[in-house]
């Protein structure tokens, strides 16, 4: 039979007993714990706020008017800047010769 | 009222395992198994939560800090628990290893603080000699313990008071198994040193 010193260590330490916890200490704890806020991951956040935008139409209406409002302007904006520019005077020429080039 | 509501908890989710508890746990304001789910699962390892951090602080009031800060960050951070990645187990005890280290780093044990050597005592029904001899052992094993680097002795409290395995132990404390094997060897080498038998 082989001797096994790590066995005998583990016995000596073992002599080495702590008490457990007292009995109102996990009710305490479990409490303090759950009193600090949860984090809450950034993308689970957005998919709920998304979700909120989108199921209830009254859920952060300022910020629906000011998006709505800057693509109105936005979309305004680019428009005006992308448009063909308007030849009055050809127009007009056209209209006059009634449509020949 | 604190026991029945365990027991109502209990059975509730009594036979989910600790992933899946942890996944009620981060579920958000909309899981109402929430709480009693975390009650449940710091139930289940609060005992040897404590048992370890006992043995790493040496200090009651100590622990039960270290254990509270262990916990805190589980309910706080639930939702960045992977179970893909490592077993709630490795995670928790993780967290505590890492606040029981951190503990003893900014406030390392006085020399030959015996605190808690009342609970030291392994056997309250002995007695006379026999219960002083015993005491004898269990503060020397302790002041034995005490002098170690702290992941020496963390090593030794995870391996040969908890049993954990050389394997889990090496996650827990985010090491290869050969580094805890090395620590191992340096712990018992000084265990075997500062306990040999006195004459």
């Amino acid at each position: 039979m082989t001797h096994d010193p790590d066995h005998d260590l583990k016995h000596l330490l073992r002599q080495w007993q702590v008490t457990p916890p007292p009995a109102d200490l996990e009710a305490r704890l479990i409490s303090a714990a759950m009193r600090a806020p949860q984090v809450t991951p950034l993308r689970r956040r957005l998919a709920r706020e998304v979700e909120m935008t989108f199921t209830q139409w009254a859920y952060a209406l300022p910020y629906k008017i000011a998006a709505a409002a800057t693509c109105l302007l936005v979309g305004a904006g680019l428009g005006g800047l992308l448009e063909e520019p308007v030849n009055v005077a050809g127009l007009a020429l056209m209209t006059l010769t009634g449509g020949a080039s | 009222m604190y026991r029945d509501e365990i027991s109502v908890t209990y059975a509730m989710t009594g036979s989910l395992s600790d992933d899946e508890l942890m996944r009620r746990v981060a579920g958000g304001d909309t899981d109402s198994m929430r709480e009693p789910a975390f009650r449940l699962l710091a139930a289940r390892h609060l005992r040897r939560a404590h048992a370890i951090a006992m043995r790493i602080v040496h200090n009651r009031e100590d622990a039960e800090e270290v254990v509270q800060e262990a916990l805190t960050r589980v309910w706080r951070y639930a939702a960045r628990f992977d179970p893909a990645r490592s077993a709630f187990g490795t995670w928790f005890y993780r967290i505590l290893a890492n606040a029981a280290l951190d503990r003893l780093r900014r406030r390392p044990p006085p020399a030959g603080n015996m605190d808690d050597y009342s609970e030291s005592l392994p056997d309250e029904a002995a007695t006379g000699e026999d219960a002083w001899q015993k005491a004898q052992e269990a503060r020397r094993i302790q002041a034995a313990l005490s002098v170690l680097p702290p992941r020496q002795k963390m090593a030794v409290v995870l391996c040969y008071y908890e049993d954990f395995t050389q394997v889990e132990a090496a996650r827990i404390m985010k090491l290869n198994p050969k580094a805890l094997e090395s620590l191992l060897f340096r712990a018992k080498k000084s265990l075997r040193q500062s306990l040999k038998p006195q004459s």
